[in-house]
C-alpha cells in the first residue's frame, strides 16, 4: 500500500503537460518561425475572431505541410501561404455564420492580447490599437481589407498582391487607394 | 511599396498597474500600413497553435517529395 504522498506525486506526473512532439522537419519549423505570425495576423483581421484565427492559422500550416510537394517555388513562400490563408479564409467567409452573424470577436482574447513580457500600459494601447483597427476593416469589403492587409507587408510587392488577388499591379494601386480611403474614414470614426 | 499619405492618431490614456495618471498619448502614424504593421508586430500568435499543429503533424505522414529541395536548392 502507498503512502497519500507517493500517490500525489505519481499524479502529478500524470497530470503534467506533456511537452509537444518535435517538428517533423527543422526546416518547417524554421517555416513556421518565419510566416506563421504573417498568417495569423491576416486570418484574425480578415475573420474578426481569434477562435477562428486560431482554427485558420493551424490549418493552413498544416495544408501547407501536405502541398508542400506541389509548391514549385514561383512564388514566394510568404506568397503561397497566403494564398492557401486567403482561400481558407474566403471559404470560412461565406459560411452560413459568417453571412448572418457578425462575431465581436473573443473578449478574453482581447484582454491577455500582447506579449507576456510587456507594460500593463503597452498592453492596454495595443489592445485598443487592435481594437480600432479590427472595427475599421469590418466596415470595409472583403477584397478592400484583403489588399490592405496585404500591402502592410512589406515583403510583398504590387505584382505578388496582383497575382494572389487576380488582378493587374495597376488594378491594385487604384483599388487600394479606394480601400484607404474607406479605412480612414472608418477608423476616425472609432476615436 | 510606396504607401500615399495620410495620418493616423491612436491617442490612449496611459494606466499604470490601475491608476490613472490622467496623462494622455498620442501615438501618429504616417500611413494605415505602417499603423497596421505596428499592430502586426504587437499581435502574438498564440503558442497554443504551434503546439497544437506539432501534435497534428506527428500522425501525418510525411510528404511525397523531398519539398525542401525548392526551397534550400542547395542542400
Amino acid at each position: 500500500m502507498q503512502t497519500p504522498g507517493a500517490n500525489d506525486v505519481v499524479d502529478e506526473e500524470k497530470a503534467a503537460p506533456q511537452p509537444p512532439p518535435a517538428w517533423p522537419s527543422p526546416e518547417f519549423a524554421d517555416i513556421y518561425e518565419e510566416h506563421s505570425r504573417a498568417i495569423y495576423y491576416l486570418a484574425l483581421r480578415m475573420l474578426s475572431d481569434p477562435a477562428q484565427a486560431e482554427d485558420a492559422t493551424h490549418d493552413v500550416f498544416l495544408k501547407a505541410y501536405r502541398k508542400m510537394g506541389q509548391f514549385r517555388g514561383e512564388s514566394g513562400l510568404r506568397t503561397w501561404l497566403y494564398r492557401i490563408a486567403i482561400n481558407h479564409c474566403h471559404n470560412l467567409l461565406q459560411t452560413w455564420h459568417h453571412r448572418h452573424m457578425v462575431s465581436q470577436g473573443d473578449e478574453g482574447f482581447w484582454e491577455s492580447a500582447g506579449a507576456a513580457t510587456e507594460t500593463p500600459f503597452h498592453v492596454l494601447a495595443t489592445k485598443e490599437l487592435g481594437q480600432r483597427i479590427q472595427k475599421a476593416l469590418e466596415q470595409l469589403p472583403e477584397e478592400y481589407r484583403l489588399l490592405i492587409l496585404l500591402v502592410a507587408d512589406e515583403r510583398m510587392t504590387y505584382e505578388e498582391i496582383g497575382e494572389l488577388t487576380g488582378q493587374t499591379p495597376d488594378a491594385v494601386r487604384g483599388k487600394l487607394h479606394r480601400a484607404r480611403k474607406a479605412f480612414a474614414q472608418h477608423f476616425h470614426k472609432t476615436a | 511599396m510606396k504607401p500615399e499619405s495620410s495620418e493616423f492618431r491612436h491617442q490612449h490614456r496611459e494606466e499604470l498597474t490601475g491608476q490613472q495618471t490622467g496623462q494622455t498619448r498620442t501615438r501618429e502614424f504616417g500611413t494605415v500600413e505602417d499603423m497596421i504593421r505596428h499592430d502586426a508586430a504587437h499581435t502574438d500568435p498564440p503558442p497554443a497553435i504551434e503546439d497544437r499543429l506539432r501534435h497534428t503533424l506527428a500522425h501525418e505522414p510525411p510528404p511525397r517529395r523531398g519539398w525542401w529541395r525548392w526551397l534550400f536548392p542547395k542542400s
